[in-house]
Protein backbone atom coordinates (compact mmCIF):
# COMPACT_ATOMS: atom_id res chain seq x y z
CA UNK A 1 0.00 0.00 0.00
CA UNK A 2 1.36 3.41 -0.94
CA UNK A 3 1.77 5.97 1.81
CA UNK A 4 0.92 9.50 0.67
CA UNK A 5 1.30 12.62 2.80
CA UNK A 6 -0.85 15.64 1.89
CA UNK A 7 0.27 18.97 3.35
CA UNK A 8 -2.00 22.00 3.30
CA UNK A 9 -3.27 24.30 6.04
CA UNK A 10 -6.79 23.99 4.61
CA UNK A 11 -8.79 20.85 5.44
CA UNK A 12 -10.87 21.46 2.33
CA UNK A 13 -7.77 21.60 0.13
CA UNK A 14 -6.39 18.38 1.66
CA UNK A 15 -9.68 16.59 1.05
CA UNK A 16 -9.82 17.89 -2.51
CA UNK A 17 -6.30 16.60 -3.26
CA UNK A 18 -7.18 13.27 -1.67
CA UNK A 19 -10.32 12.91 -3.83
CA UNK A 20 -8.35 13.79 -6.98
CA UNK A 21 -5.65 11.22 -6.10
CA UNK A 22 -8.28 8.54 -5.50
CA UNK A 23 -9.90 9.25 -8.86
CA UNK A 24 -6.44 9.22 -10.47
CA UNK A 25 -5.88 5.65 -9.33
CA UNK A 26 -4.63 5.79 -5.75
CA UNK A 27 -7.72 4.08 -4.32
CA UNK A 28 -5.85 1.83 -1.91
CA UNK A 29 -3.33 4.36 -0.70
CA UNK A 30 -2.91 5.37 2.91
CA UNK A 31 -3.39 9.12 3.15
CA UNK A 32 -1.83 11.12 5.96
CA UNK A 33 -2.90 14.75 6.30
CA UNK A 34 -0.60 17.45 7.72
CA UNK A 35 -1.03 21.19 8.12
CA UNK A 36 2.51 22.40 7.42
CA UNK A 37 6.00 21.34 6.43
CA UNK A 38 7.21 20.80 9.97
CA UNK A 39 4.48 18.20 10.60
CA UNK A 40 5.40 16.45 7.36
CA UNK A 41 9.05 16.17 8.34
CA UNK A 42 8.07 14.77 11.75
CA UNK A 43 5.92 12.15 10.01
CA UNK A 44 8.68 11.29 7.53
CA UNK A 45 11.16 10.80 10.36
CA UNK A 46 8.86 8.13 11.82
CA UNK A 47 8.02 6.46 8.52
CA UNK A 48 8.96 7.23 4.92
CA UNK A 49 6.33 8.05 2.31
CA UNK A 50 5.93 7.14 -1.35
CA UNK A 51 4.72 10.61 -2.23
CA UNK A 52 4.43 14.02 -0.57
CA UNK A 53 1.86 16.43 -2.02
CA UNK A 54 2.36 19.90 -0.61
CA UNK A 55 0.95 23.39 -0.85
CA UNK A 56 3.44 26.27 -0.85
CA UNK A 57 1.68 28.90 1.22
CA UNK A 58 1.41 27.46 4.75
CA UNK A 59 2.05 28.98 8.17
CA UNK A 60 5.05 27.63 10.06
CA UNK A 61 7.18 25.78 7.52
CA UNK A 62 6.04 26.47 3.95
CA UNK A 63 6.21 24.13 0.97
CA UNK A 64 9.46 25.50 -0.45
CA UNK A 65 11.26 25.02 2.88
CA UNK A 66 9.80 21.52 3.12
CA UNK A 67 11.02 20.66 -0.37
CA UNK A 68 14.53 21.93 0.46
CA UNK A 69 14.57 19.96 3.73
CA UNK A 70 13.53 16.72 2.03
CA UNK A 71 16.06 17.08 -0.77
CA UNK A 72 18.82 17.97 1.72
CA UNK A 73 18.24 14.76 3.70
CA UNK A 74 20.14 11.68 2.46
CA UNK A 75 17.39 9.48 3.91
CA UNK A 76 14.46 11.41 2.41
CA UNK A 77 16.08 12.62 -0.80
CA UNK A 78 14.31 10.05 -3.00
CA UNK A 79 10.80 10.97 -1.77
CA UNK A 80 8.84 12.42 -4.71
CA UNK A 81 7.43 15.86 -3.84
CA UNK A 82 4.47 17.13 -5.84
CA UNK A 83 3.74 20.83 -5.34
CA UNK A 84 0.12 22.01 -5.66
CA UNK A 85 -0.17 25.74 -5.20
CA UNK A 86 -2.32 28.70 -6.13
CA UNK A 87 0.78 30.82 -6.79
CA UNK A 88 2.56 29.12 -9.65
CA UNK A 89 3.84 30.48 -12.93
CA UNK A 90 6.59 29.24 -15.24
CA UNK A 91 9.27 31.10 -13.27
CA UNK A 92 8.17 29.58 -9.95
CA UNK A 93 7.74 26.13 -11.50
CA UNK A 94 11.28 26.23 -12.85
CA UNK A 95 12.60 27.28 -9.43
CA UNK A 96 10.76 24.44 -7.67
CA UNK A 97 11.82 21.84 -10.20
CA UNK A 98 15.42 22.94 -9.83
CA UNK A 99 15.03 22.34 -6.09
CA UNK A 100 13.89 18.79 -6.84
CA UNK A 101 10.10 18.94 -7.12
CA UNK A 102 8.69 15.91 -8.90
CA UNK A 103 5.97 18.06 -10.50
CA UNK A 104 4.30 21.43 -9.96
CA UNK A 105 0.56 21.98 -10.48
CA UNK A 106 -1.47 25.16 -10.13
CA UNK A 107 -4.71 25.29 -8.16
CA UNK A 108 -7.44 24.50 -8.86
CA UNK A 109 -6.27 21.00 -9.70
CA UNK A 110 -8.58 18.34 -11.10
CA UNK A 111 -8.22 14.61 -11.73
CA UNK A 112 -7.56 15.53 -15.37
CA UNK A 113 -4.51 17.63 -14.47
CA UNK A 114 -3.31 15.43 -11.61
CA UNK A 115 -3.53 12.00 -13.29
CA UNK A 116 -0.82 12.58 -15.92
CA UNK A 117 1.51 14.02 -13.27
CA UNK A 118 1.23 11.03 -10.95
CA UNK A 119 0.98 8.33 -13.64
CA UNK A 120 4.71 7.46 -13.42
CA UNK A 121 4.32 6.72 -9.69
CA UNK A 122 1.37 4.41 -10.32
CA UNK A 123 3.26 2.57 -13.07
CA UNK A 124 6.24 2.14 -10.73
CA UNK A 125 3.93 0.78 -8.02
CA UNK A 126 2.35 -1.73 -10.39
CA UNK A 127 5.72 -3.13 -11.52
CA UNK B 1 11.95 46.21 -15.48
CA UNK B 2 8.70 44.21 -15.13
CA UNK B 3 5.73 45.51 -17.11
CA UNK B 4 2.83 46.98 -15.07
CA UNK B 5 -0.01 44.59 -14.29
CA UNK B 6 -3.64 45.47 -14.93
CA UNK B 7 -6.49 43.09 -14.24
CA UNK B 8 -9.98 43.67 -15.60
CA UNK B 9 -13.45 42.47 -14.66
CA UNK B 10 -13.50 39.67 -17.23
CA UNK B 11 -10.27 38.19 -15.83
CA UNK B 12 -11.66 38.21 -12.29
CA UNK B 13 -14.87 36.51 -13.42
CA UNK B 14 -12.92 33.90 -15.38
CA UNK B 15 -10.84 33.02 -12.30
CA UNK B 16 -13.98 32.71 -10.17
CA UNK B 17 -15.74 30.59 -12.80
CA UNK B 18 -12.82 28.25 -13.28
CA UNK B 19 -12.37 27.73 -9.56
CA UNK B 20 -16.06 27.07 -8.78
CA UNK B 21 -16.49 24.81 -11.79
CA UNK B 22 -13.37 22.79 -11.04
CA UNK B 23 -13.63 22.52 -7.26
CA UNK B 24 -17.39 22.54 -6.73
CA UNK B 25 -18.78 21.59 -10.15
CA UNK B 26 -20.99 24.69 -10.01
CA UNK B 27 -21.92 27.13 -12.77
CA UNK B 28 -21.14 30.83 -12.33
CA UNK B 29 -23.07 33.58 -14.11
CA UNK B 30 -22.62 37.38 -13.94
CA UNK B 31 -25.43 39.41 -12.36
CA UNK B 32 -26.24 43.11 -12.60
CA UNK B 33 -26.10 44.99 -9.31
CA UNK B 34 -29.76 46.04 -9.60
CA UNK B 35 -30.90 42.46 -10.20
CA UNK B 36 -28.78 40.77 -7.60
CA UNK B 37 -30.37 38.40 -5.13
CA UNK B 38 -30.41 39.06 -1.43
CA UNK B 39 -27.71 37.17 0.43
CA UNK B 40 -28.68 35.34 3.60
CA UNK B 41 -26.15 34.60 6.35
CA UNK B 42 -23.11 35.92 4.48
CA UNK B 43 -19.62 34.58 5.12
CA UNK B 44 -16.49 36.37 3.93
CA UNK B 45 -12.90 35.44 3.24
CA UNK B 46 -10.18 37.84 2.22
CA UNK B 47 -6.56 37.53 1.13
CA UNK B 48 -3.83 40.12 0.69
CA UNK B 49 -2.05 40.25 -2.64
CA UNK B 50 1.54 41.33 -2.10
CA UNK B 51 3.38 40.75 -5.39
CA UNK B 52 3.44 41.65 -8.26
CA UNK B 53 0.61 44.07 -7.36
CA UNK B 54 -0.59 45.23 -3.99
CA UNK B 55 -4.21 44.76 -3.16
CA UNK B 56 -6.81 42.63 -1.51
CA UNK B 57 -9.24 40.08 -2.84
CA UNK B 58 -12.45 39.32 -0.94
CA UNK B 59 -15.18 36.79 -1.55
CA UNK B 60 -18.60 36.98 0.15
CA UNK B 61 -20.91 33.98 -0.16
CA UNK B 62 -24.02 32.74 1.66
CA UNK B 63 -23.51 30.19 4.40
CA UNK B 64 -25.79 27.74 2.58
CA UNK B 65 -23.47 27.71 -0.44
CA UNK B 66 -20.36 27.18 1.69
CA UNK B 67 -22.08 24.26 3.39
CA UNK B 68 -23.25 22.80 0.08
CA UNK B 69 -19.73 22.85 -1.37
CA UNK B 70 -18.28 21.40 1.81
CA UNK B 71 -20.86 18.62 1.92
CA UNK B 72 -20.15 17.71 -1.70
CA UNK B 73 -16.49 17.24 -0.91
CA UNK B 74 -16.72 15.67 2.52
CA UNK B 75 -19.20 12.97 1.62
CA UNK B 76 -20.19 11.44 4.92
CA UNK B 77 -22.27 8.52 6.03
CA UNK B 78 -23.52 10.49 8.99
CA UNK B 79 -26.17 13.19 8.89
CA UNK B 80 -24.30 15.44 11.28
CA UNK B 81 -24.20 19.09 10.22
CA UNK B 82 -21.06 20.46 8.65
CA UNK B 83 -18.78 21.87 11.31
CA UNK B 84 -18.87 25.64 11.36
CA UNK B 85 -15.14 26.05 10.82
CA UNK B 86 -15.16 23.65 7.88
CA UNK B 87 -17.51 25.84 5.85
CA UNK B 88 -15.28 28.85 6.57
CA UNK B 89 -12.21 26.81 5.70
CA UNK B 90 -13.84 25.96 2.37
CA UNK B 91 -14.46 29.63 1.66
CA UNK B 92 -10.87 30.50 2.61
CA UNK B 93 -9.52 27.88 0.20
CA UNK B 94 -11.77 29.22 -2.56
CA UNK B 95 -10.50 32.79 -2.12
CA UNK B 96 -6.91 31.55 -1.95
CA UNK B 97 -7.31 29.56 -5.16
CA UNK B 98 -9.13 32.33 -7.04
CA UNK B 99 -6.58 35.00 -6.06
CA UNK B 100 -3.65 32.76 -6.95
CA UNK B 101 -5.20 31.68 -10.21
CA UNK B 102 -5.89 35.30 -11.12
CA UNK B 103 -2.32 36.36 -10.44
CA UNK B 104 -0.84 33.34 -12.22
CA UNK B 105 -2.90 34.05 -15.32
CA UNK B 106 -2.27 37.76 -15.48
CA UNK B 107 1.39 38.23 -14.70
CA UNK B 108 4.36 37.71 -16.96
CA UNK B 109 7.25 35.34 -16.49
CA UNK B 110 9.45 37.95 -14.85
CA UNK B 111 7.04 38.66 -12.01
CA UNK B 112 7.24 37.10 -8.58
CA UNK B 113 3.92 35.96 -7.11
CA UNK B 114 3.15 36.41 -3.47
CA UNK B 115 -0.14 36.34 -1.59
CA UNK B 116 -0.90 36.21 2.11
CA UNK B 117 -2.81 33.71 4.16
CA UNK B 118 -6.63 33.93 4.02
CA UNK B 119 -8.66 35.49 6.83
CA UNK B 120 -12.34 34.84 7.21
CA UNK B 121 -15.44 35.54 9.24
CA UNK B 122 -19.21 35.70 9.43
CA UNK B 123 -21.38 38.64 8.34
CA UNK B 124 -20.23 41.21 5.83
CA UNK B 125 -16.58 42.29 5.55
CA UNK B 126 -15.65 45.76 6.79
CA UNK B 127 -14.51 46.98 3.39
CA UNK B 128 -16.37 46.68 0.13
CA UNK B 129 -14.44 49.32 -1.81
CA UNK B 130 -12.79 48.71 -5.14
CA UNK B 131 -13.93 46.63 -8.07
CA UNK B 132 -17.17 44.96 -6.93
CA UNK B 133 -18.57 42.12 -9.01
CA UNK B 134 -21.89 40.36 -8.43
CA UNK B 135 -22.26 36.78 -9.57
CA UNK B 136 -24.72 33.92 -9.20
CA UNK B 137 -23.81 30.33 -8.48
CA UNK B 138 -26.14 27.76 -10.00
CA UNK B 139 -28.59 30.66 -10.50
CA UNK B 140 -29.70 30.55 -6.87
CA UNK B 141 -26.74 31.61 -4.71
CA UNK B 142 -25.59 35.24 -4.97
CA UNK B 143 -21.91 35.91 -4.32
CA UNK B 144 -19.91 39.13 -4.24
CA UNK B 145 -16.28 39.54 -5.27
CA UNK B 146 -14.36 42.64 -4.17
CA UNK B 147 -10.96 43.36 -5.69
CA UNK B 148 -9.08 46.26 -4.10
CA UNK B 149 -5.93 47.81 -5.52
CA UNK B 150 -4.72 49.94 -8.41
CA UNK B 151 -4.24 46.95 -10.72
CA UNK B 152 -7.94 46.11 -10.79
CA UNK B 153 -9.90 47.96 -13.45
CA UNK B 154 -13.59 48.02 -14.14
CA UNK B 155 -14.03 47.31 -17.83
CA UNK B 156 -17.07 46.40 -19.87
CA UNK B 157 -17.58 42.71 -20.56
CA UNK B 158 -18.58 41.57 -24.03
Amino acid sequence: MMRIIIADDSAMARMFVKRCLEISGFLDAEFIEKENGKEVLESLREQPADLVVTDLNMPGMDGTELLKAIKASPRLFDTPVLVVSSTTNPKKTEELESLGAFAVLGKPISPATLAPAVAPLLEKEEE
Amino acid sequence: MPTPVTIDTAAVIEAVKDTFETMAFMEVTPMDEENRLEMEEPLWATIEIMEPVQGRFTLVIPNALAEEITETLFISDTESPIAENLALDTLAELVNTIAGRLMSDQVNLEHTLSIGLPEYGRGLPETQKGLVIYLNIEEIHPITVVAEGNAFQDQAID
